[in-house]
């Protein structure tokens, strides 16, 4: 067992000898060894042979390329880079267009006109001015006290045009002359029947009847949702104001936001896939 | 491009700077793996691994030699492959030396005559199998040392051994091949053979 074990000790050092990795002293050691021992200069020249015969294979080819492909490591295509924060974005702005939505669905419903987003554009209809003309606030200025239910034609066409306006412009800035002109249609039997009061009448409401801010307000008859899409439209081109001086609902916009968040949807939802696929 | 700028492009996530080092050391890195495994397809197999995982670990090199990086990614991957194989039955001698020659072209020398080149084609054979006969982590250091040229701390710091532990398992390869050489005597060129030399 020693003899096996100093034979494995002897064959590592002639082992590093050959590749100069010993030490001084052993090397001294082992020289002086190999001078004496005879059967320890054939074993170091066996062994030198030996690794001679490894060192000299020749290298062998590579059978084929290795060359690496996207796939291989795992690489995402460029394109597909932006997708990353493409799906988070339509989730957001789906979200914000349905709160909008939202936000004017229940204002409008409310009648609060000031719930709408002051900057929320008007939205222009066929045939109706969107800022009041010279003329007309000229008329507001002239106009005297307000006529006893006597409204001609032409003030019924001037209380609608200004019922349209009110339509397309919710802000809260037409208010008081809506208020007076509900005020005034409040003094009849029937209000759905009764002329509309002259455009004077709306602008100064003195004499009439007063109306309190915080009294309700009979808006009229709301319309449905489902009468928005091209009905809405023709309704405010063709057809009388709505009655009891009402102020209509913003549908073109909410159908509008309402289309909008749909399709923003979808394209979340499909945008979540892709990255997920 | 020089290997340097190749590096730094494909470390910027360049593949195609990466692939032309591919190119340049394929063959050294497939030989490694050939002479470690015993086998051509876990030879291929091993070397896409490893050239994949190189370009995933680029990220690390810091300088010096990339081909002596590349090797010791190449003979980590080799000796987890020899690990997982470990569960297998040892290859004996007598059943060892099938090696495939037109899968290894290389291992022919086109510049012999016919008796020459099956000779040495022989003698290729017959050191593969005798490398391939060895326990796993003899081979491994023998490849590294002997076939590959790497010194003992670079084996040590490869193979995650002391130079201590290196130094032995080498030695006992080595002595071990010797035998197995002087075994098969006749298979080797007559001025290889040992037992010739002694008796004259």
């Amino acid at each position: 067992m020693r003899e096996k074990r100093g034979r494995a000790r002897i064959d590592e050092l002639l082992s590093a000898y050959l590749d100069d990795e010993l030490g001084p002293g052993e090397r001294a050691w082992l020289e002086a060894r190999l001078e004496a021992d005879a059967d320890l200069r054939a074993r170091l020249e066996e062994l030198r042979q030996t690794v001679a015969l490894v060192r000299g294979l020749p290298q062998v080819r590579a059978p084929r390329n290795f060359l690496l492909t996207p796939s291989m490591v795992g690489r995402t295509e460029p394109r597909r880079a932006p997708r990353r924060w493409l799906a988070p974005a339509l989730t957001f702005a789906t979200a914000v267009s349905g709160l909008l939505c939202m936000v004017v669905l229940v204002g409008s419903l409310l009648g609060g006109g000031a719930a709408l987003p002051a900057s929320a554009p008007p939205v222009p209809i066929a045939g109706m001015p969107m800022e009041a003309t010279p003329e007309e606030e000229q008329v507001y200025a002239l106009a005297g006290p307000p006529a006893e239910q006597t409204a001609t034609a032409e003030e019924e066409a001037a209380v609608e045009e200004l019922s349209a306006r009110q339509w397309v412009e919710p802000t809260g800035e037409w208010t008081p002359p809506i208020l007076g002109a509900e005020a005034a249609l409040t003094g009849t039997a029937q209000p759905a029947q009764a002329p509309p009061p002259p455009r004077a009448a709306l602008a100064t409401p003195t004499g009439t009847p007063t109306l309190s801010l915080t009294q309700p307000v009979d808006r009229g008859v709301t319309p449905t949702p489902q009468l928005f899409a091209g009905a809405e439209e023709k309704e405010a081109t063709t057809a009388p104001p709505p009655a009891q001086g009402g102020r209509p609902a913003p549908w073109p916009l909410v159908g509008g936001l309402s289309l909008l968040t749909l399709g923003l949807a979808i394209s979340s939802l499909l945008a979540w896939r892709m990255r997920r696929g | 491009m020089d290997e340097a700028a190749l590096i730094r492009a494909a470390q910027r996530g360049n593949l195609d700077a990466f692939n032309e080092l591919v190119l340049t050391y394929q063959h050294r890195v497939y030989n490694l793996a050939y002479r470690i495994l015993g086998d051509p397809a876990a030879a291929s197999d091993t070397t896409q691994e490893a050239l994949i995982t190189a370009y995933q670990k680029i990220g690390t090199f810091r300088g010096g030699s990339f081909c002596s990086w590349l090797l010791r990614i190449v003979a980590n991957r080799c000796y987890d492959e020899l690990r997982r194989q470990k569960r297998r039955p040892t290859t004996s001698w007598e059943e060892f030396g099938e090696v495939d020659e037109e899968a290894n072209p290389a291992l022919v020398n086109g510049g012999e005559s016919p008796e020459e080149s099956v000779e040495r084609a022989e003698l290729a054979r017959f050191l593969q199998g005798a490398i391939a006969s060895l326990p796993a982590d003899q081979r491994m250091v023998l490849v590294l040392s002997d076939v590959e040229g790497m010194d003992y701390t670079e084996i040590a710091r490869t193979v995650g051994v002391p130079v201590g532990t290196v130094k032995s398992r080498l030695a006992r390869a080595r002595g071990r091949l010797r035998d197995l050489l002087q075994a098969r005597a006749e298979l080797l060129p007559r001025s290889y053979r040992l037992e010739d030399r002694d008796s004259q």
